[in-house]
């Protein structure tokens, strides 16, 4: 299996080549740690060209093992007639973003919330929590904060 | 109508205000006054819900709003920062000693302060339809970036169910994965230039991960549709820029989203005769962040328009200092001339930082200028007893590059119009000539 990857470490952009033979197979050349049950055999054994540097060599190796995104959105609000944004506390498996987002539709809050609490613990499934990125307190005016 | 004396008023309570406010007061400022056209302070940031600022300035991942709320957080520390939200600046005037701010609202009416210092932090405005002229109909469904960012993130509307995003700056790349998210189709992104000025991050993040087109090197040259948007015309651009009509294509959609560039929003500025840079459309300010008009200061997106909110915080925070230093050496000087009753004192002002280029000795600053490959250099006019960090555009992408700014080189494997290249100078890099030269040279290796 070959996959090209545009790594996202810095600004550089180098097009990543990793080459896995079929399952999980061996070949030469340098690799670094990743997750999800790829074991460290897999790892020394992929062919990951066209990097610049270690950094980009583990960048691809999670992209094409167990890619992962943080997942931001809006979500209503009892009352009041603006959105609460919210994000996951972590990243999540790249393929549970629709299924994250789903959820998130499904959500309405109640005020008074503070940055970082928890919304929903275990969003979707995923393990992680999805938290409000923002204080919003129900006052006349909405959020604003008068001082 | 009511006047007020204050020692600092800031325009604008976005990240450039908040940021400069809260280290105007660590600085001993005195008395701060905060003006917001809103009733939320924070500025842009409430809208950008994505993950991705901070990481240089917090050394870490924050949404927009969470960038935001640190420094509200921060400015509840300050009693002596008073906030006027909901207010609009209408007038900026500078008198003898003092700039005159004409402000308005519901609540008090007209109120004019007196403030020894201002400070610039109205940011920028997105540029419309109309500033590309755009042929075709005038129908509902063309929304700038940003209109349609609010609309979505603070509203709670969608603005359509298929898009085209013309421009692929990081506005329109965040927008195509906003709009994907929440079930809208995007047709595709198209820019005119043969290269995105996005970072790549959100090249990957934002297209690839959903497979959305990226037609570079196009762009839309018909609007189609009656009441509301059916479609747009797409079609190849040459070297320069004019589109190819025999290859022109169709993409049907209700909804075309334009993210095509920021404008610094001066309009205050000029009314206050501040003097701009025709390169940034922003003023032309010193190391201090002090621009031609001695006591106004300009920091953010009103100064040039940033990559990075990081970048911001930290210019603001040198705009705040400064914005101190000048009134509390204008406060010195006063209570020394009501004191002796010697009013020539006054004029005998030094190199103090409460005097701007313009009433400088011309050889007191370094000028910066843009060689080969360069856009644009903030500041302007450089202090030759400080480092100064430099924010350089450079005008078109190469590799393997060499950036110099006088006896400082630097080697760099890439270089792009998206991605704003920051360089310290210190005193010991320049000459003892008026100008820096900053330029792009291939490298040698």
């Amino acid at each position: 299996m070959k996959h090209e990857i545009t790594c996202t470490a810095c600004p550089m952009g180098c097009r990543i080549t990793v080459e896995l033979e079929e399952a999980g197979g061996v070949r030469g050349g340098a690799g670094a740690g990743g997750e999800s049950g790829v074991s460290a055999a897999d790892v020394s054994n992929a062919r990951i060209t066209g990097n610049s540097c270690r950094r980009g060599a583990e960048y691809a190796w999670e992209e094409i093992t167990a890619p992962k995104r943080v997942v931001t959105s809006v979500v209503a609000v009892k009352g009041q007639d603006r959105m609460l944004p919210v994000r996951t506390a972590q990243p999540i498996p790249k393929e549970c973003i629709f299924a994250v987002m789903d959820a998130i539709q499904r959500i309405e809050v109640s005020l008074p919330v503070q940055t970082g609490q928890i919304l929903v613990s275990n969003i979707a499934g995923t393990g992680v929590s999805l938290t409000a990125s923002k204080n919003m307190m129900d006052i006349q005016g909405g959020f604003m904060r008068a001082r | 109508m009511h006047e007020v004396n204050v020692d600092l008023l800031i325009v604008g309570a976005g990240p450039a205000g908040l940021a400069a406010a809260i280290a105007a007061a660590e600085a001993g400022a005195g008395e701060i006054v905060l003006v917001d056209r809103l009733a939320e302070l924070g500025g842009i940031l409430q809208q950008c819900i994505h993950n991705g600022f901070g990481l240089r300035f917090f050394k870490e991942e924050l949404t927009g709003p969470e960038y935001a709320q640190r420094f509200m957080d921060k400015l509840a520390d300050f009693p002596q920062i008073r906030i006027k939200a909901e207010t609009m600046v209408i007038e900026i005037a500078p008198d003898q000693r003092v700039t005159r701010v004409t402000t308005v609202n519901a609540r008090d009416g007209l109120v004019i302060y007196n403030a020894a210092a201002i400070i610039l932090a109205m940011g920028c405005r997105e540029r419309p339809r109309g500033a590309i002229n755009t042929p075709g109909t005038r129908p509902a469904g063309i929304y700038t970036a940003g209109s349609a960012q609010r609309l979505m993130n603070v509203e709670g509307f969608l603005p359509g169910r298929r898009a085209v995003i013309l421009g692929s700056g990081d506005i329109g790349l965040i927008m195509a994965r906003r709009l994907t998210l929440e079930g809208i189709k995007v047709e595709a992104v198209v820019e005119l230039m043969p290269y995105s000025s996005g970072l790549t991050r959100n090249i990957v993040q934002c297209l690839d991960d959903f497979g959305i087109p990226l037609y570079v090197g196009h762009t839309v040259t018909e609007i189609v549709g009656r009441d509301r948007v059916e479609g747009v015309v797409v079609a190849p651009v040459d070297s320069t820029r004019v589109p190819d009509q025999k290859r022109a294509f169709r993409i049907d959609c209700d909804t075309l989203v334009l993210s095509v560039g920021l404008i610094p929003e001066n309009e205050l500025s000029l009314q206050a005769s501040v003097l701009l840079d025709q390169a940034t459309g922003g003023p032309v300010v010193d190391s201090d962040y002090q621009t031609s008009v001695p006591g106004i200061f300009a920091c953010g997106n009103v100064v040039h328009v940033h990559d990075l909110v990081d970048d911001v915080s930290e210019e603001s925070i040198v705009a705040g200092r400064s914005a101190a230093a000048f009134v509390n050496s204008r406060r010195d000087e006063r209570d020394l001339c009501d004191r002796r009753d010697r009013r020539d004192l006054c004029d005998r002002r030094d190199a103090s930082s409460a005097l701007s280029f313009s009433e400088h000795r011309p050889d007191a600053f370094i000028e910066t200028k843009a060689g080969r490959n360069i856009r644009s250099i903030v500041p302007q006019k450089l202090r030759r007893d400080r480092p100064t960090v430099l924010y350089i555009r450079v005008a078109n992408p190469e590799q393997d590059v060499v950036i110099s700014a006088g006896g400082l080189r630097r080697k760099l494997r890439q270089v792009t119009p998206g991605e704003t290249v920051r360089l310290t100078v210190a005193p010991e890099h320049c000459s003892e000539e008026l100008q820096l030269t900053v330029t792009v040279e291939k490298s040698e290796a």
